[in-house]
């Protein structure tokens, strides 16, 4: 084999990518990946600002944990020795809510902690908790059988074991949280993790979103010490140290396909590469919107027109001057929402006058993130429409930035008494736009495909073998079969890896 | 605990069975349309922030013997069809392959970002610096028609209203004003809303090559942005004299203020000590960097460096007076660069084997040093090295 041929070749190094390219080098295939940022990681990066080095995008990994008590993440990473590598930190806790009226509601980890605190907030919730997490735990078991059976999932088993998954694994949360008897409030109080998802109650399946619930309040949620750039810059050094290639800088111009399949990459600068398997972290709308457009399977066509983008990403980074207990910062997470109803949060979230915003505060837990006496705090949010594309225009960006920014800074300070203006030393705010610059990702969507009804993680698993492929060509990341979230894009590497080393067996 | 969940009726295993069906089905009655090759947000991002941008000398100004204003407009033989848009106090990246290798500098912009937009050009104020190949080059040699390749417009000196004060006291040296001229000229142009006072050093009245653009913006800018020039080798009626001091930036400040500072290495070390007894904190304080240099004993070492690109391996010589990347574009290797001080992260390289010395302003993530990865404009090889860099 020559310089430009490869077994597989990986377009975009982010979480979804690294992961893949791991487990073929891990099968002794030659592999190369094509990055066109100059640092791996895709929104698993980070950033510096005076004397503040920013996290990109992490607040929470999921799936994590620790030696006696993980998830499938910290298997997959101790499988690469990647656990001693990066330094992580838990975190104790698992959000703080407010409501509309700044009423505030702390939510510990652990699964009594968290039905116990349910109760004092909402008196006579415990039935319905308990019944909870029970079932929440059967749906963990249920999708460990699905995903262990390839597709081929015995009905009789699921319905001897998992009666109850079966019966919920259809509906939304709204549905089956109401057939639990529920009390409302508490409901709301549980379906805080929403934005993290980014579709609410009554889109939302309830194995999907229970699923992340559950991995939070049992594995307790971690981040990595020296930002999601570390766990990035591990597996890429890992990558290298199993004889992979990672080409920085190489943006991908055309996918080459012909012959009914892929036969290589052409980048921006003219130069090609060559495999029959490529493995894509750029979605499919990228693919087939931009890099690979003539002689499009219609079925590839059919699968994309029928999924949406996910929200559009909005952050603020905000480097402050003053130390988080001068300012009053005491938790690590602050969901702030306009109403506790996800559904009529979500509907609010189509347009720019909505200020409900996920904020974190890195100190909390990583007191040696900035310097002494500074504080690192940094905003989340999702617009749910093209309500930010309609009104962008070329002159207006950089005040449309400044004066969005303002508004969910205030909002913060007025919901929770923090007064935070007088300390801002950096500010650097992330708009759908700056999101798309970075990775690519379109329209600055920042979670993958939507995964309301259909489209949520079970159905997106239960097909994966039936939805047809374009030859040689498999998707990785938030647009993948697990959807978005850093558990996920990773996970959906590894899957999608373990497909291509089935493609290649077919090959010969 | 034992759970057991009734739902509504007992076709509910039959619904979880039919997901896959019920998906399969969407798929199949989705429309095979093309997708969309492009949304809004994807636009605006491609305008502000160009891979690569094609200018030509349009037009050169000799405001003094040895300062030159140039104006860049887009070579109309690359289909690009608009400069990328900026924030005064931005700078741009100037790459130029001249005899011996390519020269890449950082200038600021002097334009209104207004009318830059309007009239699609930039235009950058050069002075004649001892020993600068560029400034010599752009000086001496540059034409009208010349052709540059120009990074898209970066920069940390630039005002954002909700971290900086109303007030802003500018400090500058000689044509390091170039980047408050260009916020005189913002606000003037109802584009951004500060007051600025700009307080410049010249050596003589001769210097003030200034005149038309300082009554251009304070007429139109509404007592918004005042200038004040400090004259330090004459005498003159018409301004400040001797050095800037901390009683010249009371005399015009309002308190509460922002000080931004610009200008060469010995006017940034003169002025942080003049201004330090006025305890401004720190977050009030923007300074421009310029680089420091290696000033060790083995200055004129030669070194070799194996250079990593992508599959290639090329060999070249570098030296420890000179930085990575100048040796690197000494050697016709190009990479990208924006602010040359070792900040923004753009020449990020991997060291493989060597030692370097790091300037002061070498500001890498943290985890970057784990791996070894630096920045190239910033570190000057002190033995041989081994790296791996990515091309532009
Ligand atoms: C602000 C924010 C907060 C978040 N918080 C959390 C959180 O707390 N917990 C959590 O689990 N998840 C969180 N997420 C989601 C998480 O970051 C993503 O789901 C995950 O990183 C997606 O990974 P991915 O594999 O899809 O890759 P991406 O990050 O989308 O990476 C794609 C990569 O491919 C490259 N690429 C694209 N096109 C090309 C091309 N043509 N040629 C070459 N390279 C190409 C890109 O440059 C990029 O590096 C957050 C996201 C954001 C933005
Ligand atoms: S060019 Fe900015 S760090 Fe080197």
């Amino acid at each position: 084999m020559d310089k430009t041929n490869f077994d597989c070749i990986v377009i975009g190094a982010g979480n979804g990518g690294l992961m893949a390219a791991l487990r073929l080098l891990k099968n002794n295939k030659k592999v190369l990946v094509l990055e066109r940022e100059l640092v791996p990681g895709g929104y698993a990066t980070s950033f510096k600002r005076g004397r503040f080095e920013f996290e990109a995008s992490l607040h929470e990994l999921c799936e994590y944990g620790d030696k006696d008590n993980h998830g499938e993440l910290y298997d997959i990473l101790e499988e690469y020795d990647l656990n001693k590598e990066i330094e992580f930190i838990k975190i104790p806790e698992a959000f703080t809510v407010y409501d509309k009226n700044g009423k505030q509601y702390s939510f510990p980890t652990g699964i009594d902690n968290f039905i116990n605190k349910m109760e004092e907030y909402v008196p006579s919730s415990r039935p319905s908790m308990e019944k909870y997490f029970a079932l929440a735990k059967e749906c963990t078991l249920a999708m460990k059988y699905l995903n262990a059976s390839h597709g081929k999932a015995d009905t009789k088993v699921l319905m001897k074991e998992y009666p109850n998954f079966m019966n919920v694994a259809a509906y939304n949360i709204k549905t089956v949280l109401d057939a639990l008897k529920m009390p409302i409030l508490a409901q709301e109080l549980l379906t805080t993790y929403w934005s993290y998802l980014g579709t609410p109650s009554k889109k939302m399946s309830f194995v999907h979103y229970t699923l992340m619930l559950y991995y939070y309040v049992v594995y307790s949620p971690y981040i990595p010490k020296l930002r999601s750039h570390a766990i990035s810059l591990a597996l890429a050094n890992k990558i290298t140290s199993l004889g992979g290639e990672i080409y920085y800088g190489c943006e991908v111009k055309e996918i080459i396909y012909h012959s009914g399949e892929v036969q290589g990459v052409k980048l921006v600068d003219g130069k090609a590469y060559y495999s029959h398997h490529i493995i894509s972290n750029a979605s499919p709308h990228s693919v087939f919107g931009n890099l690979l457009t003539e002689d499009i399977p219609e079925e590839q066509l059919k699968i994309a027109n029928s999924r949406e983008l996910s929200g559009r990403g909005f952050a603020i980074y905000l480097g402050l001057n003053k130390s988080k207990e001068e300012l009053g910062l005491n938790n690590y997470s602050y969901f702030i929402y306009d109403t506790l109803d996800s559904d009529k949060q979500y509907e609010m979230m189509k347009s720019l006058d909505s200020t409900a915003q996920v904020v974190v505060c890195l100190n909390s837990v990583n007191p040696t993130c900035s310097p002494t006496s500074t504080t690192i705090l940094y905003f989340t949010s999702l617009l749910f429409s093209d309500a930010f594309d309609k009104e962008v225009t070329k002159e207006n960006y950089y005040e449309l930035k400044d004066r969005i920014a303002k508004n969910y800074i205030e909002r913060f300070e007025k919901t929770t008494g923090i007064k935070i203006q007088d300390a801002i030393e950096e500010i650097e705010v992330a708009t759908p736009s700056t999101f798309y610059y970075y990775t690519a990702s379109r329209d600055g969507s920042i979670y993958g495909y939507s995964t309301e009804g259909l489209d949520n993680m079970l159905p997106r698993l239960m097909t994966m073998y039936d939805e047809k492929i374009c030859k040689g060509l498999r998707f990785v990341g938030g647009h993948s079969i697990r959807s978005s979230g850093y558990n996920s894009a990773y996970i959906s590497g590894d899957i999608m890896a373990k497909l291509t080393l089935g493609d290649m067996k077919e090959d010969k | 605990m034992k759970v057991k969940v009734s739902l509504f009726s007992l076709s509910d295993k039959l619904h979880f069975k039919h997901l896959k069906r019920d998906r399969l089905k969407k798929i199949s009655l989705s429309p095979s349309t093309p997708l969309k090759a492009s949304y809004k947000s994807e636009e605006i991002a491609n305008i502000y922030h160009p891979y690569k941008q094609h200018l030509i000398i349009t037009k050169i100004e000799e405001l003094s013997s040895d300062i030159k204003l140039f104006t860049l407009s887009l070579d109309k033989k690359y289909p690009c069809k608009d400069i990328a848009p900026f924030k005064a106090g931005s700078h741009i990246n100037l790459i130029k392959e001249i005899d011996n290798g390519i020269i890449s500098r950082a200038y600021t912009l002097f334009s209104s970002p207004k009318e830059a937009l309007k009239e699609n050009n930039y235009r950058i104020l050069v002075k004649r610096k001892e020993g600068g190949i560029f400034s010599s080059y752009l000086i001496d040699k540059c034409q009208v028609g010349d052709t540059f390749i120009v990074s898209e417009p970066a920069g940390f000196l630039t005002y954002n209203r909700l971290r900086d004060e109303n007030d802003v006291i500018a400090l500058a040296s000689s044509t390091a004003i170039s980047g408050f001229i260009s916020m005189g000229y913002a606000i003037a142009d109802k584009i951004e809303d500060f007051n600025l006072t700009i307080i410049c050093g010249l050596r003589t009245e001769k210097d003030n090559i200034y005149t038309p653009y300082v009554e251009d913006i304070e007429k139109r800018s509404q007592g918004k942005v005042k200038f004040v020039f400090v004259i330090s080798d004459e005498k003159s009626e018409n301004y400040e004299q001797g050095f800037i001091t901390k009683e010249i930036i009371q005399k015009y400040a309002r308190t509460p203020y922002s000080i931004f500072i610009s200008g060469s290495q010995d006017f940034i070390s003169y002025i942080t000590k003049e201004i330090a007894p006025l305890n401004i904190i720190k977050k009030d304080i923007r300074i421009e960097r310029s680089i420091d240099k290696y000033m060790g004993p083995d200055i004129n070492k030669e070194v070799n460096i194996k250079v990593h690109d992508r599959d290639e391996i090329i060999n070249i010589k570098g030296t420890s007076k000179e930085t990575l990347m100048t040796a690197l574009e000494r050697n016709k290797i190009l990479i990208r660069s924006n602010c040359h001080v070792g900040g923004c992260g753009c020449c990020r390289v991997r060291l493989i084997t060597g030692e370097v010395y790091k300037t002061i302003f070498h500001g890498v993530r943290e985890a970057d040093q784990k791996y070894n990865y630096l920045h190239a404009c910033a570190i000057y090889p002190l033995s041989d090295l081994e790296v791996e860099i990515y091309h532009y």
